[in-house]
């Protein structure tokens, strides 16, 4: 119901690309969005006004966990990180994307 | 274990709601101070950087509400399963939820009940001033006596006053075509004047007066629609004409209470008819003095 992603992307994928980007450890919802942009080489720019619904739904599904720590800049921030859960939901959602991925690509070329 | 820690986790954010939104907000500040910092690096004056970092961000407004709706939804959803689960499990037993509805509904019943006599016995007063020198009196064993043996007691003046009073009256009236039948409460004509009920309106029923009465909020609304003219009409009651000469409040309650009301007070009409002794005591005189030795 309130699964309102950026509208470019396909629906679900904000989650995988968080989990994924939480996956080498913990970052604050900052770095989060910084960190998809740089390895995306700018193609994906997450809304912050998705962002942080995003990540609040994660929690409450138990994927992730919220720590206040200190940023590199010297400035209070919330961290979050992958729990269990959360690693396993990233496999299943990239196993399912991978497919997906796949099953497009066949389209693209025989249709 | 597991299973508690998933109850808790939207119940502490009901808990922490306010520490929530300032959470949230300071987030949010960390979010768009970073971005600032980013864009002075490159270069833009701070306050560019901060109006352009805030355009960015977008409506912080609705962005909350959204991450709010988040938790919300939870709860929402973590009740309903909850609830289903619990009927799940009452269904696969019946006998024990027999068992435990059986005993919830003997429980409240129970409560209510002691709640109610508490309220009778404790707490509730009829409606006459000083009810603590009223007393009821029985002669030899008996509720009720004669009404000349009540004339006797009554000039024998032992009291500052006695009085008497039928509840278990009926009377017909007579009202266009049709003859209902009242529960009505006979009493002795100085029995407003000794017990000092209060009237909503008019007067009471005065000693010596045979052909009064006076009638129960209820009864006036409900069988004579409130009319406001009732004061000084007639009611054919058992034949005679009876002049309606006061109104009692709503919430009157009889002497004996427990939510007996009769539809009106009347005076005893026949010789032979027995009333229940109700005696004012004087001041200086207790119950225990009142008791015979």
């Amino acid at each position: 119901m309130l699964e309102t992603n950026t509208s470019e992307f396909l629906p679900g994928t904000l989650y995988l690309l968080v989990l994924r980007t939480l996956a080498r450890g913990p970052l604050h919802g900052y770095a989060i969005a910084r960190r998809i942009k740089d390895s995306s080489e700018d193609a994906l720019e997450i809304e912050e006004g998705s962002l942080y619904p995003a990540l609040n739904r994660m929690l409450v599904k138990g994927w992730l966990t919220a720590e206040w720590g200190t940023s590199e800049n010297n400035r209070k921030a919330r961290f979050y990180k992958l729990t269990p859960e959360g690693r396993k939901q990233l496999e299943r959602e990239s196993k399912q994307f991978d497919r997906l991925v796949e099953a497009i690509q066949l389209v693209m070329r025989t249709a | 274990m597991n299973r508690l820690k998933e109850l808790a986790r939207p119940l502490t954010y009901l808990w922490r709601r306010g520490s929530f939104d300032h959470e949230l907000a300071d987030e949010v500040q960390f979010h768009i101070e970073s971005r600032v910092d980013e864009l002075e690096q490159s270069g833009m004056s701070r306050s560019e950087a901060l109006s352009r970092a805030r355009r960015e961000f977008g409506s912080v407004v609705r962005m909350r509400e959204e991450t709010r709706a988040a938790w919300h939804v939870k709860w929402m959803e973590d009740l309903l399963s909850d609830l289903r689960y619990a009927s799940r499990a009452l269904r696969r037993n019946p006998g024990f939820a027999a068992a435990a509805i059986f005993s919830l509904a003997l429980g409240v019943g129970a409560n209510t009940t002691i709640f109610s006599l508490t309220m009778e016995f404790l707490f509730s007063q009829p409606s006459c001033p000083n009810p603590e020198t009223l007393a009821a009196m029985r002669i030899g064993g008996n509720s009720d006596i004669e009404l000349t043996k009540y004339r006797f007691l009554r000039d024998a003046h032992l009291f500052e006053g006695l009085a008497g009073s039928f509840l278990e009256a009926e009377s017909n009236w007579r009202y266009g075509e049709d003859t209902y039948d009242l529960h009505v409460m006979r009493v002795t004509s100085n029995f407003f004047d000794v017990v000092g009920v209060p009237l909503a309106l008019g007067r009471p029923i005065q000693p010596g007066e045979p052909a009064a009465v006076v009638l129960s909020h209820r009864f006036w609304q409900q069988r004579l629609a409130g009319d406001p003219n009732i004061l000084g009409r007639a009611l054919v009651l058992d034949g005679q004409p009876y002049t309606v000469a006061g109104i009692l409040p709503r919430n009157h309650r009889t002497l004996i209470g427990f939510g007996w009301s009769p539809d009106l007070y009347m005076p005893v009409s026949g010789e032979n008819e027995i009333v229940a002794l109700v005696a004012r005591l004087p001041q200086d005189m207790t119950r225990q003095m009142a008791l015979p030795d």
